[in-house]
């Protein structure tokens, strides 16, 4: 099989990225304390954010032991949780469930853990595995690799536009189109595959959209057609936003958010809490900090020390910023409701401890990045 | 190992130049909706919130000066239905309206109709009683229905029903104010609407184990009026009684106001409505036939009751209007009441006015008698020394081509010659060929009374708070000085004469101890010759020397065929004397009887108790009154010591000299009975002849000929019975 190259003489303690570590830790310190605001109207609301507490303490410790690990070696045992899941993409296609809560049958229910969507780590698995046919290219490994590239990367694609989940979908397909746009895919051969995007997305619409998806982008162009699902929810987010003003309603004192009109708003619309009650100078500073925590997963990118962990961070970072720049503009009202939370905010266990694991391969690239001579000098 | 190509790098710094012009995109757009939109949102996000269902204040209640409540509001219950939540109930819709309906006495299908509608609100009926909401709470329970809401509504009720109804006005479904205070006061009396929320989601539906809210709910102010309860009650009886006398045709209207500061103290217009059920049968139509009527008569029927004629209505005043004349005469100096003028026909520009009395003038007299007689040649003659300009001036002065501004709703314009030419001053000056409303009339009437200051007539006193504090308080507002205190002194000398005189035209208006003074009218309109339609009225004030009241009574178009006739001294000014005696008694005006009204005082007698006496000791007690009380002995076989058992009238009653006292010496199964004579147009001392030969005692009321009797002739009387009389005179104007 492949043998790897290990970075040696690495001190962990000395080399660990602070920076990113910290400013993932203080968005989700942020995210608990909203969370816990949108959830105190609800009977259940305690437990809700207690479980995820618990994710989230589940999520650091999986990003530390990751960041342990020497990214290279995912090039070898990437490809196992890539088969496992697909496996279970392909077990949630027959025998998923929350279609009802969530509009796809892409979930499972584990015993203990609760319910668990595997298209969440099949993203990572995803960007793990075509970053090793995407170094291959890069480093004149052509041919065979092209045809392994797409076929890896059509399976999970594939699996997941069949659940109906467009999110998901969508998370996918910007991830690829972003890590062959890296690769230096000619800008010539982008816009082709632009033009050849309409038809497809003509093609999604009449034949692999659901009403409830369908709504969703129709209302997203005209919200004031609906007022019980998609266009109502954007039409009461961007009230309650547009009510917290420059200073916000104060935590836990949002009316709307604690009255209950505001939609989904422990998880979707849980921008919307931050913008009611933290006002636009709370609304700022998060998205600030969404923006360093992006800048220094680019800067990390750059600075990879191969091709290797260079194709896995920005792949990584392209899912969250996929999430992160549509979930706040489906609240602000300037993309259409898909349904993907706000990573690190949201309630949900499973998009937390996979958004960890992310974290964690980004640590264990960051950490055996190049230094600076100056830095290495020290 | 190979190192990042330029081309990575370079599109590496490309994907954070998209990032970072996404992430900018997102902080203005943040930025426009919280900073620039904000205060739009932030209004949006509170009419949102306080979407929920709607709780009525409870609307703020009217009272008399006294604060006798005349308008309150119940507390009662309203039903109101989340459809959306209504049709998750586990029963069918059908049966829901169908018990709705039956619960609620409505037809089911409007109900399922509602049940069927996408909104998040509907009202299905409003002011039920606490019982039936009761009701509707149990079966909602019974039957596990939710999105059924019993909340507190309220509902106007008038404690006196029709008393005062054009004042108070009416209230719509919505406890909106539509007439009278009650619509001109509304944003005062209704106070601030409030919601009970509840917590819904995103369809509207009420969220389990939530609390309902009740917030910003404001009861409404109350309002007291200028009106005396009682006043007013006096007011609508005695106008009522004239209305049914007179069988006025058109309507009639009565107002008592204090002169000294322009409170209204009592306001009936006629025909009226009573406003807890304003749009049902009115208070004098008989209710089969009104049953009969189609909508359109029955709108038509509303605009009649519903009329504030003392306010909303004009009319020629008529010769009232010529104390007005008489006070600019007196304040300018050209007349003085002993003045000698005649009431002599006078041409004015090609047209003869004579007076009332053409066919027997008074000839020459004093301008008091003048004012006394009504003759209308003495006015125009002064009218004319006066000249057009300065008598206009007057009028003007007076408030008559103002509206008074009376908080009512509707008060009417006065219709005035815009460039009068001398013709038209000369049918002014006794009150012809203008319009102007009543309530003017009382209002200068006002200003004569209390020394000559026009005041704005006031109704409503102060504002106040559900605890009693006041809110705002309405000052009297004088609004002009009209005339002299010696002039305002001198003409009520004259008004009084014209009550007082006994051949002067007011004295139906006489009140034995009370000083009346005011003027009789009879207004001819356009209408008086095709259909002999006239408005009789009277306008008073009293007591002469210190007037605490002013009353005007106006009878529109009294029917031709009335025996009564149409003229004001003979049957507005009876309804003026027993405003004015009600009104001052109740007050507690002290009654200072003239030498004459001692005289007439003198001859009644009170009958004293001799039940048990011998009948020589009763003849003896009855002797010993010192008054020609005569009395008769009914029985047989009795001497002097036979006692007396029974005697009529009873002991107490206050009779006329002559009057009869039957005694019986035995106790009478029932007294001998005998018949009732014939006394109308008798005098009162003839009518105690008459009735005092068959045995049978008189109670007169008024003064001049008997007008009304109060049994029929013929009726079988028990002798000794009391029997009250109406008198008037007839042969005024």
């Amino acid at each position: 099989m492949y043998s790897v190259e290990k970075t040696k003489g690495i001190s962990f303690i000395k080399s660990f990225d602070y920076i990113l570590f910290i400013t993932v830790l203080t968005l989700s310190a942020i995210g608990l304390v909203v969370l816990y605001s949108a959830t105190l109207s609800f009977e259940n609301g305690d437990s809700m954010v207690l479980k995820q507490g618990l994710a989230l303490a589940i999520g650091i410790v999986m990003a530390l032991v990751i960041s342990l690990v020497d990214y290279k070696d995912f090039k070898i045992i990437g490809i196992v949780f890539y088969v496992i899941s697909v496996v279970l993409l392909v077990y949630v296609k027959f025998r998923g469930v929350g279609a009802e809560t969530w509009g796809s049958n892409s979930w499972m229910q584990i015993p203990v853990f609760g319910s668990f969507q595997p298209s969440e780590i099949a993203k990572i698995t995803f960007i793990v595995v075509i970053s090793t046919f995407l170094e291959r290219i890069k480093e004149g490994q052509g041919g065979k690799n092209i045809a392994k590239f797409l076929i890896y990367s059509a399976i999970p694609i594939g699996l997941v536009i069949l659940q109906n989940d467009f999110g998901m979908s969508m998370v996918f397909i910007f991830v690829f189109f972003v890590m062959l746009f890296i690769c230096g895919l000619p800008y010539k051969y982008m816009l082709g595959a632009f033009i050849a995007a309409i038809p497809c997305g003509v093609f999604t619409w009449i034949f692999l959209l659901n009403d409830k998806r369908r709504d969703r982008i129709r209302f997203f162009f005209n919200p004031e057609d609906d007022q019980s699902n998609a266009g109502f929810q954007v039409l009461r987010s961007i009230r309650a936003i547009g009510s917290g003003q420059i200073f916000g309603k104060k935590l836990f004192q949002g009316i709307q958010t604690q009255r209950g009109t505001v939609p989904v708003k422990e998880s979707d619309f849980i921008f919307t809490v931050i913008g009611e009650e933290l006002g636009f100078i709370g609304s700022a500073i998060v998205v600030i900090i969404i923006f360093f925590l992006l800048l220094r997963c680019v800067y990390i990118a750059k600075n990879s020390r191969d091709l290797y962990g260079s194709f896995l961070v920005t792949g990584l970072t392209a899912m969250m910023g996929f999430n992160f720049v549509e979930n706040i503009g489906m609240n602000i009202g300037i993309f259409p409701i898909t349904g993907l939370p706000l990573p690190f905010v949201s309630q949900g266990g499973s998009a937390m401890i996979t958004n960890y694991i992310a974290i964690g391969i980004i640590l264990s690239v960051s950490i055996r990045r190049k230094r600076s001579i100056f830095n290495s000098s020290q | 190992m190979a190192g990042l190509g330029l081309t990575m790098k370079k599109r590496l710094i490309f994907l954070l130049v998209t990032f970072s012009v996404l992430i900018a995109a997102l902080v203005v757009r943040v930025g426009w909706i919280q900073i620039v939109q904000g205060d739009f949102y932030q209004k949006k996000a509170f009419s949102q919130q306080t979407r929920g269902r709607d709780i009525s204040p409870k609307r703020g209640t009217i009272f008399d000066r006294n604060g006798k409540p005349l308008a309150v509001s119940a507390s009662v219950e309203k039903i109101t239905i989340n459809p959306q939540e209504v049709r998750e109930s586990k029963l069918d819709q059908e049966t829901i309206a169908d018990n709705l309906g039956e619960i609620l006495g409505m037809n089911p299908e409007g109900i399922l109709k509602k049940i069927k509608k996408k909104s998040m609100y509907e009202i299905i009926k409003r002011k039920i009683d606490d019982e039936v909401g009761n009701n509707i709470r149990k079966w909602a329970k019974e039957h596990d229905v939710g999105g059924i809401y019993i909340d507190e509504d309220s509902k106007r009720y008038y404690p006196n029903r029709n008393l005062a109804a054009h004042i108070l006005g009416f209230t719509g479904d919505d406890n909106q104010g539509l007439d009278g205070i009650e619509a001109v006061m509304d944003k005062y009396l209704k106070g601030v609407p409030g919601k009970i929320l509840s917590e819904t989601d995103a369809r509207g539906r009420g969220l389990p184990l939530n609390e309902e809210k009740h917030i910003g709910v404001q009861d409404g102010a109350n309002i007291v009026l200028t009106i005396d309860e009682t006043i007013q009650y006096f007011a609508q009886r005695a106008l009522e009684k004239a209305v049914t006398d007179n069988m006025v045709l058109n309507g009639a209207t009565a107002i008592v106001t204090d002169p000294r500061n322009g409170d209204i103290l009592a306001m009936v217009s006629k025909p009226d409505f009573d406003p807890n059920d304003p749009f049902g049968c009115p208070t004098d139509t008989d209710k089969a036939e009104w049953e009969g009527m189609s909508s359109e008569e029955k709108k038509a029927m509303f605009s009649v009751v519903w009329r504030n004629k003392a306010v909303v209505d004009t009319y020629e005043p008529g010769s009232t209007f010529k104390a007005i004349t008489a006070a600019a005469g007196l304040e300018e100096g050209i007349v003085t009441p002993q003045t000698r003028v005649n009431d002599f026909p006078v041409i004015v520009q090609g047209n003869t006015i004579k007076c009332w009395r053409g066919y027997r003038p008074h000839g020459e007299e004093s301008f008091a008698e003048g004012v006394y007689n009504s003759c209308n040649p003495v006015f125009v003659r002064l009218a004319q020394v006066m000249g057009v300009s300065k008598f206009y001036k007057y009028m003007k002065a007076f408030g008559f081509y103002d509206r008074t501004g009376i908080e009512l709703p509707g008060e009417a314009q006065s219709q005035i010659h815009a460039q009068p030419k001398e013709i038209d001053m000369a049918v002014a000056a006794f009150g012809q060929r203008f319009q102007i409303s009543p309530i003017q009339l009382i209002s200068s009437y006002g200003a004569i009374a209390n020394g000559g200051t026009l005041m704005k007539p006031r109704v409503i006193k102060e504002i106040t708070d559900s605890d009693g504090n006041i809110i705002e308080r309405f000052e009297p507002q004088p609004v002009r000085n009209v005339i002299s205190k010696q002039t305002s002194d001198t003409l009520c000398e004259i008004l009084e004469g014209v009550v007082s005189v006994d051949t002067a035209t007011g004295g139906n208006a006489y009140v034995p101890g009370y000083r009346v003074a005011g003027k009789t009218g009879t207004s001819e309109t356009t209408e008086t010759k095709s259909k002999g339609r006239y408005i009789a009225s009277f306008s008073a004030f009293a007591p002469a020397d210190n007037p605490v009241i002013c009353v005007l009574v106006v009878l529109d178009y009294p029917d031709p065929s009335s025996p009564f006739g149409h003229g004001g001294g003979k049957i507005a000014a009876p309804v003026v004397r027993d405003i004015i005696e009600n009104s001052l008694e109740y007050l507690g005006v002290e009654r200072r009887y003239t030498e004459k009204d001692k005289e007439e005082l003198e001859d009644q007698v009170t009958v004293p108790d001799v039940r048990g006496k011998s009948t020589a000791e009763a003849r003896q007690i009855l002797s010993a009154t010192g008054v020609n009380l005569k009395y008769s002995i009914e029985g047989e076989g009795y001497d002097n010591n036979t006692i007396v058992v029974e005697q009529s009238p009873k002991p107490g009653i206050s009779l006329t000299k002559k009057s009869v006292v039957i005694l019986y010496t035995y106790k009478p199964q029932q007294g001998i009975k005998v018949k009732m004579p014939d006394i109308k147009n008798k005098t009162i001392d003839e009518a105690v002849e008459t009735l005092s030969k068959v045995g049978l005692n008189v109670k007169g009321k008024g003064i001049g000929v008997v007008v009304e009797q109060q049994f029929e002739p013929g009726t079988e009387l028990e002798k000794g019975t009391v029997v009250e009389v109406e008198l008037r005179f007839l042969d005024t104007e």
